[in-house]
């Protein structure tokens, strides 16, 4: 059911309502009931995969504290001396290790089978057109289910947190399940942590009339953001990238990716305002995914602002293990001896930063594409790591202050355009229409006239909703340097009461009158397509 | 003076509650275009402050509004109070509505329901039923909304300023203006508008009229018993019930259409059938005034304003013979003899051509056409065709004489020409009653 719809709006309140009838130790199974049927309303099939890497994620894990506790009580039992016990631990880890391995195999394997399989199918094919063979191997005719992506990666950061013994594992199945398959981000995320999630996930919070406040102003918030200014944004945005720039001038493939900028970030902090607000309703807090990302001065920051906690699953699951790994200090201690101690000490981290970014790429999409991405962040992020002692030298050599305004805005804006051209590959159908549209940058860059031009990009919105869309635009804005600079709390708290519902009424009444084209006034969120 | 902690929030919930009614009444004020509902209502207000109540409301679509004029039926009647209470496209879901705020408000004796093919067929338009809500109070009105409107409907039922939000647009935004001063300088009585003025409690008179012979051919299909909805015929049944609760006397009647709209429907019988059928096995009375004897001396093509809805003028002649009807249905009368039995003896009896129509193909050699000609008409008659020239003047220049052909296999018809296409029964012009159509190229 879509995020903002009608269903999804009796759904929310029968959920809320019946949580807090409910004595509070009982609250969560209402969050479990809830959690089945708004995922059920995608599909009833799709719960399979769901109850699937439930099953074995939570087997898993209990098989993995067992050894766990085993190891343990084997090695402080008296008598063995130092070199038994080490050689019990590295047996209870090899142990650890095989189940770990075959866990995420049936669980992360088969959501990579059915994400990654056709890609796959695809190159082979290709290569065996190349050779000139006439066979062709036959694609899989599943799709991925709706938050695969999201809650396989969850129960997989779980599996690992119970690997290393960060905390014990989760005895009640129901409630396991509740964690991984919970409504509020099973979808688009954000990606949970157990030890994190689960203390307000099963505490059943009392009712705050606060918090309900506070919860619905972000859930109006969201909604705001997704069908006033991401929706209307985004039919400029498909207009000119969904045909590849096709047709269209340099200037207006540059305003395009500018516009996507906004919209993506409209679109999924809108989703994560919903989805945050309604669980701050219930006394469920949520981690957060955004902190005013488009303030970023770097493309390293820009992704510990973006997604955060995809970015945070990723360093903690991919880069450290890997960074850490035997194969990466082999290659650092190689390139220490050849190349010294900077050269030592960076290679390792590259060296995890090309598996994170890859798998970052591919987690997006199975596609080329998606990889190139993956692959152009890395490389601006390897380049600026290796540069920045340089930077810096350039910088003074040319008296610009390193903490200065001038610096600082010229730094985000770069970084923007920069996320914007590497998005080009991510949104546009192909990697030679990414292409294409960077060579119109060159070729044929004239700018278009604001009235047939730009205006002609929104096809099917009326003006008003297009100038609504900008004014939502300056408010988002405002509102994130109000935040960055730490004055937005200072200014909510000092607006008098009746301007504040002025401005409830008119967040509202904008999204009445100025909402996108639906009648129920929804276009689907673009995360859950990752 | 301290302020507890809760008498803060409530006071907080209120004032948020009157920002939020205050801003929903000043939007759909100021987006909300001029409606007959308004003047529909002033006139129901004054009506039930004179503590009357109607002895008969009419309910139905917009051939009811526009056909039956409530003085007229008072007078033929003897009745003090007579309410029409059709709106544009009403669903019989919206038919049952609004009968029932009409016999709970004004307790009539009898109630007439206008029923078409569409009612049963026709997939129930948002914006009808909400011209309908308009109309209703109290519970009714959350009913109505329960039930009426689907999910992504209900927010246009729940909101005015959503429903009217495209109105947010500086050229409607003008013309709202300029009507609302429009009816301040008239005092609040209703005024003329794109040839319609709200006349009379429900019946709006409209001055729109057709040439005789110029309906244009409309095609509408077949009528066909795949095509009806169970739910439609639910809310049949709701008004029947309705109406047998109340202690209402109920009636079911057809406007009249054009003779085009008539014979160019096929199996139009089958819809008449169903409503007698219906009729007989509820026991209750149903006319097709289409069926009218004399209706072609009655109701020419000129009392209608188009196609399929009666003008000012032909509202007027029909309310005073449907009053007749009615008078002698309610006194136990046989009123068979007002009507032909069926199409059949309809057609029979039509001894003119009712509508021409051309088709135009255009031939490989530039400028030249190929025209197929057809024409509605009675079952006696044989159509013969002309095509003239219509010149800067008006006149006619004949570029092809009367026929009986259907189909001509070339003419030339250069850029910026009016063609006019006859049909009559004699083949010459020595007739009155030609059927004809104009072609601009």
């Amino acid at each position: 059911m879509p995020l903002v719809s009608f269903s999804f709006a009796i759904f929310a309140i029968l959920t809320v309502l019946v949580y807090f009838l409910m004595p509070g130790k009982y609250r969560w199974t209402v969050l479990l009931a809830a959690s089945v049927i708004f995922y059920a309303s995608y599909g009833v099939k799709y719960l399979v995969y769901l109850a699937w890497t439930v099953g074995v994620s939570f087997l898993g894990a209990g098989r993995i504290e067992s050894i766990n506790a085993e190891t343990k009580r084997k090695s402080s039992e008296g008598g063995p001396g130092a070199d038994d016990k080490r050689a019990v631990r590295a047996a209870g880890t090899a142990r650890k290790r095989r189940l770990l391995a075959f866990i995420m195999l049936m669980s992360m394997g088969l959501w990579a089978m059915l994400k990654y399989g056709n890609f796959l199918i695809g190159n082979i094919n290709a290569l065996l057109s190349l050779a000139g063979l006439g066979w062709q191997a036959p694609g899989i005719p599943l799709a991925v289910p709706l938050g695969m992506s999201f809650y396989v990666f969850t129960a997989a950061g779980y599996l690992t947190d119970i690997y290393r013994g960060k905390y014990a594992a989760e005895r009640n199945i129901a409630k396991y399940a509740l964690f991984v398959g919970f409504f509020g981000h099973i979808v688009e995320g954000p990606f949970s942590r157990y030890d994190r999630l689960s203390p307000t996930l099963f505490a059943g919070g009392r009712f705050d009339y606060d918090r309900l406040l506070e919860g619905l102003r972000r859930m109006l918030w969201g909604v705001f953001k997704k069908t006033v200014i991401a929706d209307p944004v985004g039919i400029a945005v498909s207009t000119v990238i969904g045909s590849g720039g096709e047709g269209f001038s340099g200037a207006a493939v540059l305003f395009a990716a500018v516009l996507y900028g906004v919209q993506i970030y409209a679109d999924f902090s809108g989703y994560m305002d919903i989805v945050c607000g309604l669980c701050r309703v219930m006394g469920v807090q949520l981690e957060e995914n955004f902190r005013r990302p488009y303030f970023s001065g770097s493309v390293e920051e820009f992704w510990k602002r973006w997604h955060i906690t995809l970015g945070a699953w990723f360093r903690d699951y991919l880069f450290y293990p890997v960074s850490m790994g035997k194969t990466a200090q082999r290659l650092g201690r190689s390139m220490r001896s050849r190349f010294g101690a900077e050269a030592g000490k960076l290679v390792p981290g590259y060296f995890a930063l090309i598996f994170v970014w890859t798998a970052t790429g591919l987690w997006h999409g199975a596609a080329w594409r998606y990889l190139i991405w993956g692959w152009l962040n890395l490389a601006v992020i390897v380049c600026s790591m290796h540069l920045s002692g340089s930077y810096d030298k350039w910088r003074a050599a040319l008296h610009i202050s390193g903490g200065s305004r001038l610096w600082r805005l010229f730094a985000v804006v770069r970084t923007y355009l920069l996320i914007c051209a590497f998005r080009a590959f991510s949104i546009s159908p192909s990697v030679h229409a990414a292409l294409s549209m960077f060579g119109r940058l060159f070729t044929s860059f004239t700018a278009p006239s604001l009235e047939g031009g730009i205006m002609s990009l929104f096809t099917g919105l009326e003006p008003r909703n297009v100038i609504a869309a900008l004014a939502g635009t300056l408010a988002l804005l405002t509102v994130d340097i109000l935040e960055e600079n730490g004055k937005w709390e200072s200014v909510k708290a000092s607006c008098p009461m009746p301007l504040r519902h002025v401005a409830m009424a008119a967040l509202i009444f904008s999204v009445v009158l100025f909402a996108g084209q639906s009648p129920d006034l929804t276009g689907s969120f673009i995360y859950a397509h990752f | 003076m301290r302020i507890s902690k809760l008498s803060k929030r409530i006071l907080s919930a209120v004032l948020f509650a009157a920002v939020l009614a205050a801003s929903e009444i000043g939007l759909s004020r100021a987006l909300e275009p001029l409606s007959f509902a308004e003047w529909f209502a002033k006139d129901l207000r004054a009506i039930e402050k004179e503590g009357q109540d109607a002895e008969l409301v009419i309910v139905g679509g917009s051939r009811t509004f526009r056909s039956f004029v409530p003085q007229v039926l008072e007078d033929g009647l003897g009745f003090g109070c007579v309410i029409n209470g059709g709106s544009a496209l009403q669903s019989l879901s919206g038919s049952y509505y609004q009968l029932k705020e009409l016999i709970a408000r004004f307790h009539p004796r009898y109630a007439v329901l206008a029923v078409t093919w569409n009612g049963l067929t026709y997939g129930i338009g948002t914006q009808s039923n909400l011209i309908v809500l308009d109309r209703l109070s109290g519970l009714n009105r959350l009913e109505f909304i329960k039930n009426g409107f689907t999910n992504e409907d209900r927010l246009s039922a729940l909101l005015k300023s959503y429903r009217f939000r495209d109105n947010l647009d500086p050229e409607a935004l003008s013309r709202i203006r300029a009507e609302r001063k429009t009816l301040s300088e008239n005092n609040g009585e209703p005024f003329l508008s794109d040839g319609d003025i709200y006349y009379d409690t429900g019946f709006v008179y409209s001055y729109g009229s057709i040439p005789q012979g110029n309906v244009p051919v409309t095609h509408h299909g077949i009528y066909d018993w795949t095509q009806i909805h169970g739910d439609r015929v639910e809310y049949l049944d709701k008004i029947v019930a309705l109406c047998r609760e109340k202690g209402v006397e109920l009636m079911l009647v057809s406007a009249p259409s054009t003779m085009m709209q008539i014979c160019n429907i096929d199996s139009y019988q089958l819809a008449v059938d169903y409503y007698e059928e219906y009729a007989a096995e509820n026991g209750l009375i149903y006319h097709n005034l289409n069926f009218l004897k004399g209706r072609e001396e009655l109701l020419p093509d000129t009392m209608f304003m188009d196609y399929n809805h009666l003008n000012g003028e032909g509202a007027h002649v029909l309310s005073g013979i449907y009053s007749e009807i009615l008078a002698k249905d309610m006194a136990g009368g046989d009123t068979k003899e007002y009507f032909y039995s069926d199409l059949s003896e309809l057609k029979e009896s039509l001894e003119r051509i009712v509508a021409v129509d051309a088709e135009f193909i255009p031939l490989e050699e530039q400028g030249r056409y190929e025209v197929r000609l057809s024409s509605l008409h009675g079952d006696g008659v044989t159509p013969y065709y002309a095509l003239y020239v219509k010149n800067a003047d008006g006149s006619l220049e004949g570029i092809c004489g009367w026929t009986r052909e259907e189909n001509i296999p070339s003419v030339s018809i250069s850029v910026g020409t009016s063609i006019v296409v006859r049909a009559g029964t004699r083949g010459d012009d020595s007739e009155d009653n030609i059927a004809w159509q104009e072609y601009k190229f």
